[in-house]
Formats: C-alpha cells, sequence, structure tokens
C-alpha cells in the first residue's frame, strides 16, 4: 500500500456508496423509481447530481493535465464542456422533461412512432455510453494503479463491482445520491488545490501567469481548425449524452429542469474555471515531474498540501469515475431493459421489467470491467472526446430538429441520425488511420445530420399524425396542461 | 387538436424558438469566434489585459462564462416569467 491516507478516503467513498444504495433499496420497485427516481428529484439535488454524473475523470484529472501539457489549448476543453450545457438549456431541457418518458430511444420513437427509430437511438446509447465508459475505466484502473499500488485488473473489478452493486440495489435514486455526495467531493478538491497552488504566487494570478508565460498563448497543440472543431463537438456534443439527458426526466416538470441547468451551469462554470489555474500552478510549480497527465492534478496536491491533501484527490479522481459511469450503466441499461426488452415482449409486467433492469445492470456492469481490461493503456481524454463527437452527431441533430420542426419526418430523423452515427464512425476511424488530420468530426458531420433530416423531410413530406400533439405536450407550460385536463 | 389550439401551440413554439435561437447563436457567436480571432487577430488577442494576463486568456477563462451565465439567467427568468403569463 503506496498511500495510506489516500486508500483510507477511498476506503470511506466506498463505504459511503454503499451505504446509500443500502438505504434506497426500496425505492427500485418500479421502473419509474428505478430509471428517473419516481420524477421527484429537485432542481438543485439535480443539478449536483448532475454536475457529479457530468465532471468525469476527463474534466477533474483531464482539463488539469491537458493545460499542463499544452497550456492555453487544453482550456478548449474547460470552455466546450462547459459551454454545451446552454445549449442543452435553451434548446432541449424543458421539452425532454415535458415529454416525460424513460430513454432518449422513447423519446425519438415517440415523437415518430417508428421501431427502427427506436432501435437506431438504442445503438447509439449504447455507442456512445461504451466510448464514454471505456475511459472511465482505464482511468480508474492506472489511477489507482499507479497512486495506491493497486493491480490494474483489481482496481478496475472493484470500481465495476461497486458500481453495479449501487445501481442494481438502489436504481436512480441511489445514483443521484451517490452523485451528489461526489459532486460536492470534486469541486471541494479541485477548489483546496487552487487555493493552495495560488498561495504560493501570493494569491495573485499574474503572478502565477508570469512564470509560465509561454503556456498561456494559443497554439501550442492546435492549429485553428482543430480547435474550432473540437469547440463544435464538445458544445453540440454535451447535447446529446444520452446519460445527461434521462437525468432531465427525474424532475418534476419542465420549470424545475430549467432551474436543473442553470444550477448546473454554475458549479460545472466555476468548476471548469478553477482547472486552467491548477494545470498552470502544476506547470509552473512541479516543472515536467509529472510522468502522464493524469497524474499532474496529484502531485500538484501532494505539492502544496501534503498526503493528506493527495488522499482527497485520488478520492475525489475515484468519486469522479464511480459517478460517471454509474450515469452511463443507468443509460445504458435503460437502452436494453427498457427499449429492447418492452420492444420484444410488449405488455411485460412492471416488477419483470423492474427484474431485467437489475439482470442488465449487472451485464452492462460485466462488459464495463471487461472493456477496461481490454482497451488497458488507450489515451482517456481523446476517448472522451470521441463519445462527444459521435453523441454530438448522432443525437442532438434528430433531437433539435424533432423537438423544434414540425415539418420532420420518420424517414428525415432515421436517415440524419444514421448519417451523423455513422458519418462520425467513419471519420473518426479514418482519423485514427491518419487518411486525414481533423481530430474532431462533428464541424462535418453535425451539419451534414441536419442538412439530411431537412432534405429526406422535405421530400418525404409524411409527418406524423399528432405532430401538433407532440409540439402541445413539449412546449406548452405546465399551466395550460393542468387546464387542458381540468 | 383543433385549429385554434394548434394555432396557438404554433405561435408559442415560434416565439419561444426564436429567443432560443436568438441566444443560442449569440452564445455560439461569441465561443466560436475566439479561435478565429485567435488565429486573424492574434497581436490583439496576445494584448495585455491585467498585469500577464492577456485578452485572449481573460476571454476564454471568465468572458465567455460570464456571457454564459448572463444569458441563462436572462432566458430562464423571462421563460418563468412568460410561462406565468400565459
Amino acid at each position: 500500500m503506496q498511500q495510506p491516507i489516500a486508500t483510507a478516503l477511498v476506503g470511506v467513498i466506498v463505504a459511503i456508496s454503499i451505504i446509500v444504495a443500502f438505504l434506497s433499496r426500496k425505492y427500485t420497485k418500479s421502473t419509474a423509481e428505478f430509471y428517473v427516481a419516481g420524477r421527484g428529484i429537485s432542481a438543485i439535488q439535480n443539478a449536483l447530481a448532475l454536475s457529479g454524473d457530468y465532471m468525469s475523470a476527463a474534466s477533474f484529472l483531464g482539463v488539469a493535465g491537458l493545460v499542463w501539457a499544452y497550456g492555453y489549448d487544453g482550456i478548449w476543453y474547460a470552455a466546450g464542456f462547459f459551454g454545451g450545457w446552454l445549449v442543452l438549456l435553451l434548446f432541449l431541457a424543458s421539452p425532454i422533461r415535458r415529454f416525460g418518458a424513460y430513454t432518449i430511444a422513447d423519446f425519438v420513437a415517440g415523437r415518430f412512432h417508428s421501431r427502427k427509430l427506436r432501435i437506431a437511438a438504442m445503438i447509439g446509447t449504447l455507442m456512445v455510453s461504451l466510448f464514454y465508459i471505456v475511459p472511465q475505466m482505464v482511468g480508474a484502473g492506472e489511477l489507482l494503479g499507479l497512486l495506491l499500488g493497486w493491480e490494474y485488473v483489481f482496481a478496475v473489478a472493484i470500481a465495476g463491482t461497486l458500481i453495479t452493486v449501487y445501481v442494481v440495489l438502489g436504481g436512480m435514486r441511489a445514483t443521484t445520491y451517490n452523485q451528489i455526495i461526489q459532486c460536492i467531493l470534486l469541486w471541494t478538491a479541485m477548489f483546496v488545490v487552487m487555493t493552495l497552488a495560488l498561495g504560493k504566487f501570493n494569491f495573485n494570478y499574474s503572478n502565477l501567469l508570469s512564470t509560465v508565460k509561454e503556456y498561456a498563448i494559443p497554439g501550442r497543440w492546435l492549429d485553428f481548425k482543430n480547435s474550432f472543431a473540437l469547440i463544435f463537438g464538445l458544445v453540440l456534443g454535451t447535447a446529446g449524452l444520452p446519460h445527461i439527458l434521462i437525468r432531465f426526466y427525474t424532475n418534476p416538470s419542465g420549470r424545475s429542469a430549467r432551474w436543473t441547468a442553470v444550477w448546473t451551469l454554475f458549479i460545472i462554470g466555476t468548476f471548469y474555471m478553477m482547472t486552467p489555474v491548477v494545470g498552470l500552478a502544476a506547470r509552473s510549480l512541479l516543472g515536467n515531474a509529472p510522468p502522464s497527465t493524469n497524474l499532474v492534478l496529484p502531485m500538484l496536491a501532494q505539492s502544496v498540501g501534503g498526503e493528506w491533501m493527495m488522499g482527497v484527490v485520488i478520492a475525489g479522481a475515484f468519486a469522479a469515475i464511480l459517478s460517471t459511469v454509474a450515469g452511463l450503466v443507468i443509460a445504458s441499461t435503460g437502452a436494453i431493459a427498457h427499449d429492447l426488452f418492452t420492444m420484444l415482449v410488449p405488455g411485460a409486467s412492471d416488477k419483470r421489467q423492474v427484474l431485467v433492469a437489475k439482470l442488465t445492470s449487472i451485464g452492462v456492469g460485466i462488459v464495463a470491467i471487461l472493456t477496461g481490461l481490454v482497451f488497458r493503456g488507450y489515451n482517456v481524454a481523446f476517448l472522451v472526446g470521441l463519445a462527444f463527437a459521435i453523441a454530438a452527431s448522432t443525437f442532438f441533430p434528430v433531437l433539435m430538429m424533432g423537438v423544434w420542426w414540425k415539418g420532420t419526418t420518420e424517414k428525415g430523423a432515421l436517415a440524419g441520425m444514421i448519417v451523423g452515427m455513422v458519418g462520425s464512425a467513419v471519420m473518426i476511424v479514418t482519423s485514427l488511420l491518419k487518411m486525414q488530420s481533423l481530430m474532431n468530426p462533428s464541424i462535418i458531420t453535425v451539419p451534414a445530420a441536419f442538412i439530411t433530416i431537412w432534405a429526406v423531410s422535405k421530400i418525404d413530406g409524411k409527418t406524423p399524425h399528432d405532430t401538433m400533439e407532440f409540439m402541445h405536450k413539449v412546449h406548452m407550460p405546465e399551466k395550460v396542461h393542468e387546464r387542458d385536463n381540468g | 387538436m383543433n385549429s385554434s389550439k394548434d394555432k396557438a401551440t404554433a405561435e408559442y413554439v415560434s416565439k419561444e424558438f426564436r429567443k432560443s435561437i436568438w441566444l443560442g447563436t449569440c452564445f455560439l457567436f461569441v465561443t466560436l469566434i475566439l479561435p478565429v480571432l485567435n488565429h486573424f487577430a492574434r497581436g490583439f488577442m496576445l494584448r495585455s489585459m491585467f498585469g500577464n494576463l492577456s485578452v485572449t486568456y481573460v476571454y476564454s477563462v471568465l468572458f465567455i462564462y460570464i456571457v454564459a451565465w448572463v444569458i441563462t439567467v436572462y432566458y430562464v427568468l423571462r421563460t418563468d416569467k412568460e410561462e406565468e403569463a400565459h
């Protein structure tokens, strides 16, 4: 055991997670409780949970690490991860909640009454979730292995098993409460490290920058084309992430969904504003000492706050991984146990659906562990960027057009989704094979998907018969619905 | 649904969309113009603004966030007010 304090703090996180799940176990008796916590999570609770869900290892460790490595160009990630929330708030938060389903596939299938779209959305959800789970599990294995001396296989197995246990035991409610605790830990750890680090520069930002002037200018890593494409992909990708979108279903109303997004913007905004300070302070205080970008934050914490602070950061990183993967497990479980199972076995009882959901969560947990083992050594931040690209291309255009344009047809939506999904996958593969130089394909595939939806819908012209009823349901205020219902 | 209800819904959706697209475009412009300015107006963006903090640095670590928060609060308060009045 290399870090007894950190190991003890990770143990505390594990114990709290299990206790919360155990206390929440009575709330998993219905599908509404298992998937959306009975739609009874308040705006501020949901904002904390969403922030915990969203601030993954890539945000907690990765952004500060990228700023340490590349200076200003790493800040693009912080701005992009943050900016997506505004797009989500302005265009999708309220309508998605008002539709009141469980999964993204529910939403598109409900809008267009299409089995094909349900299947496409289910595949898209699983693709995005898998791309997102892999780096989290790889991060868990490498971080706990390097810092606590745990075997990679053991660390991945511990993280995967713990997440599976608390999702199965407590469903969305336990996941929510755990994510709230994890969010507070993450934010506080980042704040304390930033404060201690700034203290080394007399709490003067300008003094800090004077020591790392060459890292405070753009262009060390990304050229114009790739910086533009990256920020475009990250901003639009957030609004297409299934594990984030489904959390809006847990709000009691559309208004509450909006306030959730507002609080989330403040929580994650203040968090991302701290990451450049931490990254540049690490560059100034540690130089080239960190062996990898993922270890920059723990090493800075040790440098400015000793073993205890390092322990808090390691526990925070573990919490970041747990909260994000738990959200992804719920999203993937919904795609399989809800979208696929209810399509194959229509009319299955609620009790049976919950049982299938729990079994599916176990299956997804096992897949998460296995993929973590298979993809050992892959670049974590790069894989997360790819998940955003697929999410932006697959879901954002179809959700935007489905919610706001009544002329969207089933064929248009399906064609757009396929163009986005396949196009982004092809662009990613060609980029990996060095056949083209665009690192984030969204700048091409998102407009392509939008144009496809518009063009095919115009040619097709067969809008669903209840389009206006759908528009009424997702856009009109709750008061109007109450009046409608007498 | 009857046609008057459809018409009211269509008008409401159109009004909401205009508001969201206007605010969304403002934010995307503020965000996406940064790499453009860094490329085409590099000299200006690297000028000192506060001590060693350049224009581009202040823009990326502070200005984008403030703009987003202002838009957020404006949008939510206005939408709440409109829904209340509806």
